[in-house]
């Protein structure tokens, strides 16, 4: 039987088709384990994790559309994302999540273009881009994407003006996007070739 | 000037519009769409977003490769019982809305913090959640009373587990064995689960199934127990084998399989301990 394709996957779900939904889990679900594993280092918890995050797909994937630039793993890797960042504060560091991430995506639309480059992407390419970061941009985006910080929280973690922050996130994840976007043959050689300044206060 | 204790312009920004209110909604796009920045701050960027194409392009764009941020994470397996712990959540989301839809016809309101597809958003097309799916509630609801949860087990690890148990093997008559095809039959009788592990069936029709029965004494219909697609599958069946003579296999329209058989079936094994 030939394989269905993740927006042949996300479809079936929308119409109801559990075995659909365990096809996406056997498709991504050590992905979304090694996500929530990552924010969460904590087994357990990150198993629960990713059963909530794939019960949520099952009762929102009638929201999905792929038609808007949608790309099923990354809309799955989003839910379970939000849901490990919210069971680490509510678990692990017991503080409020500030922002509620529910309308940024709903605002926002995925450019044409962006489909075909994120459908494409591997690991080893998004962390080649990662790799190209000065080594104060990564930190600032790794604490607020896998620990959940605030721009305010990180500036305190690392004892920099807050402003100083708000560039290496703003500037770290431009160059990611300059480096992800260039042709496959040029990933990992031009994108080392401009390092991203930052502007401070 | 921003501070370290986190006071910002936000509060006494001057009316959208000038290069000075353009430059600080700027500077907070990264953290926007990282979800790092304060609600106050979010909303007055995706306000000022809507009418900037500047920043709207940015922030879709910063926006997009955080989404593929999770990519940089190493892959790990998770237990095997989270796979059966999401069909098991399945079953009961299905009878759970099957309640619902019976009770109140309109879906419940979305929860304000549970996000959304990465899409705007749109009416929800109806859909027909267990119409044939689970075949009828009544089928379901008579699953679910019977105690039954059927797991496809795709792990060879945890067959192996069980086998280390130290199961009971039951006879398997396959009805026309193709030349290589087989199958086995164990129950584990501490864990109240059956073991079915068939190989090389002969190949069901793209839009088949192979589906699993229980067939008890008392005349009762054979209660569907799960369906699986692979000649080649390992399948877990909780059940009390005191209640069933006969467990079979038989071919129906997929992806879930029939409310009654409709074939005859493939494989067939005896429960009843006098039997084996």
């Amino acid at each position: 039987m030939v394989e269905p394709g993740d927006d042949e996957l996300i479809a079936a779900v929308a119409r109801g088709d559990p075995s659909a939904l365990v096809g996406l889990y056997d498709r991504f679900g050590r992905l979304a384990f090694g996500l929530a594993y990552r924010i969460l280092e904590d087994a357990s918890l990150a198993e629960e994790t990713v059963q909530d995050a794939f019960m949520q797909v099952w009762r929102r994937a009638d929201t999905f559309d792929p038609t808007r630039g949608g790309n099923v793993r990354a809309w799955l890797l989003t839910v379970v994302h939000n849901r490990a960042i919210d069971a680490r504060r509510r678990y692990l560091d017991r503080r409020p999540r500030p922002v509620p991430l529910e309308n940024v995506e709903a605002v926002l639309s995925v450019p044409d273009v962006w489909r075909e480059v994120s459908i494409r992407l591997t690991r080893d390419e998004v962390r080649a881009a990662v790799d190209t970061l000065p080594a104060e941009q990564k930190q600032a985006i790794e604490l607020a994407y896998f620990e959940g910080l605030t721009h305010q929280e990180i500036a305190q973690r690392t004892e920099v003006p807050l402003g100083t922050i708000k560039g290496r996130l703003r500037l770290g994840l431009k160059k990611m996007h300059t480096v992800l976007s260039a042709p496959a043959d040029a990933h990992g050689h031009d994108g080392r070739a401009h390092q991203g300044g930052e502007r401070g206060t | 000037m921003d501070t370290m204790d986190g006071r910002t312009r936000v509060g006494n920004v001057e009316p959208r519009g000038t290069r000075r209110d353009h430059q600080h909604y700027e500077d907070l796009l990264g953290a926007v769409a990282l979800g790092a920045a304060t609600p106050e701050e979010r909303q007055l960027v995706l306000a000022h977003a809507s009418t900037c194409v500047a920043c709207q392009a940015e922030l879709s764009e910063l926006w997009a490769v955080v989404t593929a941020l999770p990519l940089a994470v190493d892959e790990r397996e998770p237990s095997p019982i989270l796979r059966y712990r999401i069909q098991s959540a399945l079953q009961h989301e299905s009878v759970r809305e099957q309640t619902t839809e019976r009770e109140e016809p309109a879906r419940p309101a979305e929860r304000p913090d549970e996000p959304p597809a990465p899409t705007t958003v749109r009416e929800m097309r109806p859909r027909s959640r267990a119409v044939w799916l689970w075949a009828t509630a009544a089928l379901v609801l008579l699953v679910v009373s019977a105690g039954l949860v059927l797991w496809n087990i795709t792990l060879q690890r945890d067959q192996d587990q069980e086998r280390d148990a130290g199961g009971e093997t039951i006879a398997v008559q396959l009805a026309s064995p193709a030349p290589g095809s087989g199958a086995e039959l164990a129950y584990f009788e501490d864990r109240g689960v059956f073991m079915l592990s068939v190989h090389d069936l002969p190949e069901v029709a793209e839009d088949e199934v192979y589906q699993v029965w229980l067939i008890g004494d008392d005349g009762a219909p054979p209660v569907p127990v799960g369906a699986f697609g692979e000649s080649t599958s390992e399948v877990a069946v909780a059940a009390d084998r005191a209640r069933y003579q006969t467990l079979a296999v038989t071919v129906e329209p997929g992806p879930l399989g029939s409310p009654g058989p409709t074939s005859d079936p493939i494989l067939v094994a005896q429960l009843d301990p006098a039997a084996s």
